[in-house]
């Protein structure tokens, strides 16, 4: 049975929202609508009482208590104020910052902006994977060092750094440790205690949740202090203002909820998927190369480059299925993707990358309609391409000399 | 319990209309805006209309609105992210723009008089050399409107541009003055909480939040597209509504208001001013407002003591001390607020009880 086109496999860009998640809301949408910081009458109580019950239940998702957590409008804004508010706030204590280079965005167009202001930023490099070291690491902090910054998965490729490893070298250091947790919590295993995180950025939409809504993890215990970006009302303990998004908050806390108690399960199961579809895929096509870990990585994450195919053509070629040749924030540049560029793939292997993230919602029967669609299309297009043909016939490409024109 | 809602200037209850036209949004329409595919493309065109509408509704073009998570936000990046060297507001303005003033290298906090208008004769005196001004349109404590025409053609002559918070003003006032910048929230005007914009005219302007091309690069992060077609949809609603929605709630505010007035002792703030239609601030002699609040509340009728933000603490309103009230007045105020949904009966229950409650609460306050 051919399955409701297009298919949604973008679940890395973002994901549907849980309809228990719509469900939890709804109150705060209609009868319970107070503002959270009214204190003198009951629709301000039950909005906060909502609040304070999502703090429960997304501190129990990456093992924080309540308290540590800190509201904001999404990932970009926790990790902009992680990143400004700890070199702000620690200035006088160094001004030495380390991220990777397949960082989301959001950390590294921060980072840029620290340069700008006077902070040294080391930008580690990674194996093929995407991967950095604990030892690698330990070799970059520097007396100066106030922070590291390392994404829990990446959001292209799916790698998943050893987050325990590098946090035990921060703590051991004396470095405050941000994770930018965005694309791998409620996937994989994720304990702010376990893992010796001093912050971490969460996200709203990437876990079935409401867009607009996310958090940042702020360490209580040793304190640790942040200089907020925006100020004035002294909402979430000073270290971000504005009226809370009671129920973007409530849907939130119930996604973080749902994906607690649906992990282990979920998490095999969208690995069931991913792999039926990537063993499909590479059983059927010749020089296909996997991006990411084979083994760390996201259990629903799979980034492939189709040799000898244009990206562009193949996204055309395949738009009965929604997914992206690299992320959704930079998904409208024509650039090849600076992830796999810093994982070492060539820019015209790059060109050919597709990113599949299957979620909760997607079934055997979309992932078997997928496959298949793929295959057919690859093949078709591969057809048409003389570079293919020459491949085929053992000629290898890098060695010729292409005529001017 | 049937409760009677007058905290609209905290939040107002998100209308049925704005809900349905953001349902799609939380259901089918869920794609990343910046996604290259169709469902990616569906989402873009809700946040492009989006865009429009809003643009149409405030008289300017769709790239100078910036969609942000609310009236802080946009206060936020209307003034730092104009990055001035010294700016100029008032003695009054809400603690979004204070606080976004005090990261200034030179803030001039312009006094209101007592009866709460802005002293523009000082307001004049301190825009040389500043690089931004930023006014609100209607005070969210007392409701006072300032005069943004006059501190415009001020701000034009010191060749300052001037930037309006406007979060309370929207919906009770036309929004027909002149500004640079604009700040509006959707939560104030039947719309979404976790959703606002800024409108910025002819100024350069840095993002605050970086890590993506969103918003023209002035505002990072995927776009809650929800919130932004409900932001969208209550402004629209809100400026089609206002014409009549004034003269009705300023009806029934008046009425409350003479109410209170009855009361031995009661201080109508900014009552020789002009003020929005929906607002009253009335501080009662020999009263804590705390102690009011939590009599009101046992009678069903939900006011405040001056801006949620600051609810909780007991500290008297730097508003009202800025109209120069003593302490002890100041902590005597609470704030009724008014929206669509108030019915006449409502008004009258409020005014039936007030005279008791502030009765009372004098009596607790003498023990």
């Amino acid at each position: 049975m051919t399955p409701k086109l297009p298919i949604y496999m973008d679940n890395n860009a973002t994901t549907p929202l849980d309809p228990r998640v719509l469900e939890a809301m709804m109150p705060y949408l209609t009868t319970e609508f107070g503002n959270a910081a009214s204190r003198s009458h009951p629709f301000g109580w039950k909005a906060e009482e909502a609040v304070d019950k999502a703090r429960e239940q997304i501190g129990a998702l990456i093992g924080a208590s309540e308290k540590e957590i800190v509201f904001t409008s999404g990932a970009t804004e926790s990790i902009n104020l992680a990143l400004k508010g700890v070199a702000e706030f620690y200035k006088d204590k160094g001004n030495h910052v380390i991220t990777v280079r397949t960082e989301h965005k959001a950390t590294l167009d921060t980072a840029k902006r620290l340069e700008r202001q006077g902070c040294e930023v080391t930008y580690l490099d990674t194996d093929k994977f995407g991967l950095i070291s604990a030892e690698q690491l330990r070799a970059a902090i520097t007396d100066k060092t106030i922070l590291v910054s390392v994404m829990l998965a990446n959001n292209e490729i799916g790698s998943v750094q050893p987050i325990g490893e590098l946090g035990a070298v921060c703590r051991e250091k004396g470095v405050l440790f941000h994770c930018d947790a965005v694309q791998g919590v409620g996937k994989v295993a994720f304990d702010v205690e376990k893992d010796k995180v001093d912050l971490a950025s969460l996200s709203g939409h990437k876990i079935y949740g409401p867009k607009g809504i996310g958090a940042l993890y702020v360490r209580r215990k040793p304190r640790v202090r942040i200089a907020p970006i925006i100020d004035g009302g002294g909402h979430e303990r000073g270290m971000r203002s504005g009226t809370l998004n009671v129920p973007g908050i409530a849907g939130f806390g119930k996604a973080a909820e749902l994906c607690q108690q649906l992990l282990p399960e979920e998490s095999h199961r969208t690995y069931t998927l991913r792999r039926r579809l990537q063993d499909y895929l590479f059983s059927h096509l010749d020089h296909l190369e996997l991006n990411g870990h084979p083994e760390h990585r996201l259990p629903g994450n799979l980034n492939v480059s189709f040799a000898y195919v244009e990206g562009e053509a193949l996204m055309m070629a395949i738009k009965n299925v929604a997914v992206s040749s690299g992320s959704a924030c930079t998904s409208a540049s024509l650039e090849p993707s600076y992830v796999l560029r810093a994982c070492g793939v060539s820019e015209d292997l790059a060109h050919t990358s597709i990113r599949f993230g299957i979620g909760r919602f997607n079934t055997e029967d979309e992932v078997d309609f997928v496959k298949k669609y793929v295959v057919d299309q690859v093949k078709r297009l591969r057809e048409m391409s003389p570079l293919y043909e020459m491949a085929k016939e053992g000629i290898d490409l890098s060695k010729i000399e292409w005529a001017a024109h | 319990m049937n409760a009677v809602y007058l905290d609209a200037n905290a939040t107002t209850p998100l209308s049925r209309e704005v809900m349905a036209e953001m349902t799609p949004a939380l259901a089918e329409l869920f794609a990343n805006p910046s996604s290259v595919h169709k469902p990616g493309q569906d989402a873009r065109a809700l946040v492009d209309t989006a865009r429009e509408r809003c643009a149409r509704t405030l008289g300017c073009a769709p790239r100078e609105i910036i969609f942000t998570s609310g009236g802080t936000e946009s206060d936020a990046l209307g003034i730092l992210g104009s990055q001035p060297r010294k700016v100029v507001t008032s003695a009054v303005e809400h603690p979004a723009v204070l606080g976004a003033c005090a990261k200034a290298p030179e803030c001039v906090r312009v006094p209101v008089l007592a009866s709460g208008e802005l002293d523009l004769e000082a307001l004049r005196r301190a825009l040389p050399f500043a690089s931004l001004c930023s006014i609100m349109a209607a005070n969210n404590e007392t409701g006072v409107i300032f005069p943004l025409r006059e501190v415009a053609a001020l701000c034009h002559d010191a060749g300052v541009p001037l930037h309006v918070d406007a979060v309370q003003a929207a919906g009770k006032m036309p929004l027909d003055f002149p500004w640079d910048s604009i700040s509006l929230s959707a939560h104030k005007i039947e719309g979404p909480k976790g959703a606002g914009l800024l409108a910025v005219r002819g100024m350069k302007l840095e993002g605050l939040q970086r890590g993506g091309h969103q918003e023209q690069g002035r505002r990072a992060g995927t776009e809650n597209v929800a919130g932004i077609v409900g932001m969208s949809a209550a402004l629209h609603r809100a400026s089609q509504a206002q014409p009549l929605l004034e003269p009705r709630l300023r009806a029934l505010r008046d009425k409350l208001e003479a109410a209170a007035r009855e009361i031995p002792g009661a201080h109508v703030a900014g009552r020789a001013a002009s003020r929005i239609c929906n607002t009253l601030n009335v501080a009662f002699e020999g009263c804590e407002g705390e102690t009011l609040l939590a009599a009101l509340d046992l009678e069903g009728i939900a006011v405040s003591t001056g801006s949620a933000c600051s609810s909780g603490t007991l500290e008297p309103s730097p508003v009202l001390l800025a109209m120069g009230y003593s302490s002890e007045l100041a902590r005597g105020a609470i704030r009724f607020s008014l929206w669509s949904g108030n019915t006449e009966e409502q008004i009258d229950r409020a005014c039936r009880v007030l005279p008791g409650v502030v009765s009372r609460a004098r009596g607790s306050f003498k023990t």
